[in-house]
């Protein structure tokens, strides 16, 4: 049942839209990034792995790309963006405060958002992009 | 304690209430419930794979068994490992095994 040869056509309607509102949470034990298109985790969601540690977060009955999830967040994925890095540092997230300054969240949105390329259908997530 | 489940080489895996709150349904809070269903990915799974990043984790996966819409999909819970005991450390839902994860065994089920 093994579907790493299949592909999921993913909308991008929410992304299209430049969201207003982003949610991010760290969570350091896990170094896992969550950001969510919206005020807080989306209800329902499945992982759908892009490359380099980051998932599409989609909703499973719209099949609308709701957020991501990067794995090895501060391991891996901050040391290859050295300004998100700076911006990170600063936030002072570390602790997981409850205020997330707006530029880190649109920091961290820039960084991520190409891993997604809207295009014609929508996102072909599981196609062997390197 | 969640559940404490034996994998099938008889390995001991703890699930606290805790950790299943805090990494698992903080960020993906349909899990709440799940949690007998991971303790059947980690008894019965499809498939369990190195983590690409961690010696001392490994992932389950396991599909066909989750409610409504999630039925296709599988539920992928992630245990570290110490001798011969385990705990969780999440679970998410995903439609495929992760691409740089190393396969370490894969059932082979009858359709």
């Amino acid at each position: 049942m093994d579907r790493s040869s299949e592909q999921l056509v993913l909308k991008t309607d929410l992304l299209n839209s430049e969201p207003k509102q982003l949610h991010i949470d760290y969570d350091r034990q896990l170094d896992t990034l969550f950001l969510f298109l919206g005020d807080g985790p989306a209800p329902q969601s499945v992982a759908c792995y892009l490359r380099d540690g980051v998932f599409a977060l989609f909703d499973p009955e719209s099949m609308q790309v709701v957020g991501f999830q990067v794995e090895e967040w501060q391991a891996t994925f901050l040391k290859k963006q050295p300004g998100l890095m700076a911006t990170w540092k600063k936030s002072q997230w570390f602790v997981r405060p409850p205020a997330r300054p707006a530029d880190v969240r649109q920091g961290v949105y820039r960084m991520i958002r190409p891993f997604a390329p809207s295009g014609t259908p929508g996102l072909q997530c599981g196609s062997v992009a390197s | 304690m969640l559940f404490v489940a034996t994998d099938r080489w008889s390995r001991t895996i703890h699930c606290t209430k805790v950790q299943w709150r805090d990494h698992v349904c903080s960020h993906h809070p349909h899990l709440v419930d799940w949690g007998e269903y991971a303790r059947q990915t980690i008894e019965d799974p499809d498939a369990v794979l190195f983590d690409a990043h961690h010696k001392d984790c490994e992932s389950f996966y396991r599909s066909g068994m989750l409610p409504g819409v999630y039925w296709q999909f599988y539920l992928k819970v992630v245990v570290r490992f110490e001798d011969h005991s385990g705990q969780v450390v999440t679970a998410y839902v995903t439609d495929r095994y992760k691409a740089e994860e190393r396969i370490k065994w894969i059932a082979h089920r009858s359709s």
